[in-house]
């Protein structure tokens, strides 16, 4: 039933004759179904050329260095000027605690919006079914794009972090020495909470295929909700803002240096927190992509 | 090849597409014709997997798309205008559909050039125009050099030199055996370019079967007598008649009278025979996007208004009614 002629659209292309000769036949129409894991690998190639072609992607990363730059600056000077105004303060300082409020307050936002953007942004602008025609898959799709979400999202984290400790190191540094083995703890485990943010955000950009719905909705879980549940007086709803994936991310990658009270949890318990959410998030995209139309 | 079976798709209450039934085979441009939402795009979806059948099946070369091993050498699909992201160029569209393939690079620069984009290749889709992006789409579709192609509106918001490119196109795919399947609402669209035809009202199936077989049975032509003596001229015509063949006399407005069945010379013979003054006499010929309106949107109507009264509309111009249909090809 297939026709094994080339394209052979020569005569009458615009570009002139010859233009498509011969290309079909070898593009290996013999070739049996690639394996799974090939398939994936492919289906991650196109994400990454799709999520790397877009000046969002980039605007996001940039945003995200700037952000943590101008935190650790403005943090820095004001911990400096405390310590002129009362020496004894000095003895509070910490690296870590500052660049991980950078990250919390600031970077993990960048994160959000740029997993929001590669989740949604085909849906609004039908673009949804050039790739599901490449990828028919839906798990797939999910699954390379939340790896390219994962990917951006730990190289923004980490790139964030390791240049907030630098800057707060040139300006307090004699201040708030920073041992080598906590800033590498650190700067890891930032891009492996924001790895997590990221494939996260982009399974509920996926289940709700808004991008400013999932925007609105990072926000609530990762900032408001938790605070709003720190100011009530009832004990058990202020430790129970523990288990939400903010406050646990936090913990983790400030290595429990936090600053503020989060929860009487420590350690890992925190990093599994964070995957059980991100899990979660997972499988309700991935439910909602398999079932909902195009 | 394309084989659709039963196939449904509801919303709700609404039904989009209503049991549709039909196949589509290599070597020859199979049209798709429907006015505006009569359920052709929600079947090329069906078709593409990207929507679920809420019953019946649509499968590509006996398999459903979504289970293809390779789905971009067997079909290549243009829908809504390419669907390109506005922020990215057209080559790097083309090169993440490369990538998630598996197909070589070089096609992006093949397609590009087959479709004539090869200058704006670096610029982003934002910018193109609605025939660029038409462009673009038609490039993706031709990316795995696949055997089926389907085209959901390929002319929309192309010029002149790009409508005759697309019917070129459409045309070389065809004589190279493979299955060309073109959605339009527009029959005009159609004669140009499709040699058999699917029509579709209403989410149901209305006809299929060969261009020139629909544009017989369709383009029907009356004539029309206007008289100050309708009652005689049409007792003749009923009592008398042409001899050989049934005669159809509907009374419009004006003393006007649409005659079936009876060429022009025929009527005025009648006329004469029946002592009846002729103040007008003239053949109409209905076109076929006309035939194929009333098919499709009327589908209800016709069945309900049997005859006369209503249909007034297709002749409303006065004498003029009816355009004189285009010649095929």
């Amino acid at each position: 039933m297939k026709a094994t002629t080339t394209t052979g659209t020569d005569a009458h292309t615009p570009s002139g004759p010859g233009a498509d000769s011969g290309a079909g036949s070898e593009t290996g129409h013999g070739e049996g179904s690639p394996s799974a894991l090939r398939s994936l690998g492919r289906a991650v190639a196109m994400e990454w050329t799709k999520a790397a072609s877009l000046r969002t992607t980039w605007w996001c990363l940039g945003l995200a260095l700037v952000a943590m730059a101008v935190f650790a600056v403005l943090m820095g000077v004001t911990k400096a000027q405390e310590v002129t105004d009362n020496p004894d303060a000095a003895s509070g300082i910490s690296s870590t605690m500052l660049v991980s409020q950078g990250v919390f307050y600031l970077v993990q936002f960048a994160v959000v919006t740029l997993a929001a953007l590669t989740a949604t942004g085909e849906f609004s602008g039908r673009g949804a079914s050039s790739t599901l025609l490449a990828v028919p898959r839906r798990g797939r799709v999910l699954a390379a794009r939340s790896l390219v979400a994962a990917g951006f999202g730990f190289t923004i984290g980490a790139a964030a972090t390791a240049l907030g400790i630098g800057i707060l190191r040139l300006v307090i540094g004699g201040l708030a020495p920073v041992d080598a083995g906590g800033a590498v703890g650190t700067v890891l485990a930032s891009g492996v909470c924001m790895a997590l943010f990221a494939v996260m955000f982009t399974g509920i950009g996926t289940a709700l295929r808004s991008t400013a719905g999932t925007i609105a909705v990072g926000f609530l879980v990762l900032l408001g909700l938790p605070m709003v549940m720190q100011l009530s007086g009832l004990q058990v709803v202020n430790d129970l803002s523990a288990v939400l994936p903010g406050p646990a991310g936090i913990e983790f990658y400030a290595l429990g240096d936090v600053g503020f009270y989060t929860a009487p949890v420590d350690g890992p318990i925190n990093l599994a927190t964070v995957v059980g959410w991100t899990a979660a998030a997972s499988i309700v995209g991935a439910a909602e992509f398999r079932v909902r139309d195009a | 090849m394309l084989t659709v079976r039963e196939l449904t798709k509801r919303y709700g209450d609404t039904t989009a597409v209503d049991a549709l039934t039909f196949d589509v085979r290599p070597g020859r441009v199979t049209g798709f014709l429907g006015p505006n939402g009569a359920g052709k795009s929600t079947a090329v979806r069906l078709l593409l997997g990207l929507d679920r059948p809420t019953s019946g099946s649509a499968l590509v070369n006996g398999r459903r798309y979504t289970d293809l091993p390779r789905p971009e050498r067997e079909v290549g699909a243009l829908l809504d205008g390419g669907a390109a992201h506005p922020g990215r160029s057209a080559r790097a569209h083309l090169l993440a559909l490369v990538r998630a393939t598996g197909l070589p690079r070089r096609r992006v620069d093949e397609v590009l050039g087959t479709v004539g984009l090869t200058d704006v290749a670096d610029r982003r889709v934002g910018g193109f125009s609605l025939g660029m992006r038409q462009r673009l789409g038609i490039a993706a579709a031709l990316l795995g050099d696949p055997g089926v192609l389907v085209f959901d509106e390929p002319v929309n918001g192309l010029d002149i030199d790009g409508v005759r490119w697309v019917r070129r196109l459409m045309r070389d795919l065809a004589d190279e055996g493979r299955t060309v399947f073109v959605s339009s609402h527009l029959m005009s669209e159609m004669q140009q370019i499709a040699d058999r035809l699917v029509v579709v009202g209403g989410g149901r199936l209305v006809a299929d079967a060969p261009m020139a077989e629909l544009i017989d049975a369709w383009s029907h032509a009356r004539t029309v007598v206007r008289t100050p003596d309708p009652g005689p001229l049409t007792a003749w015509l009923r009592d008398r008649g042409v001899p050989g063949r049934r005669v159809d006399v509907e009374q419009g407005p004006d003393g006007e009278l649409r005659i079936q069945g009876a060429r022009p010379e025929e009527v005025g013979d009648a006329a004469h025979g029946a002592g009846a003054r002729v103040h007008a006499l003239y053949r109409e010929e209905a076109s076929l996007e006309q035939a194929y309106l009333e098919l499709t949107e009327g589908t209800a109507r016709h069945t309900a208004s049997g005859s006369g009264g209503t249909r007034g509309a297709d002749a409303a111009p006065g004498g003029n009614g009816g355009e004189k249909t285009e010649e095929y090809r």
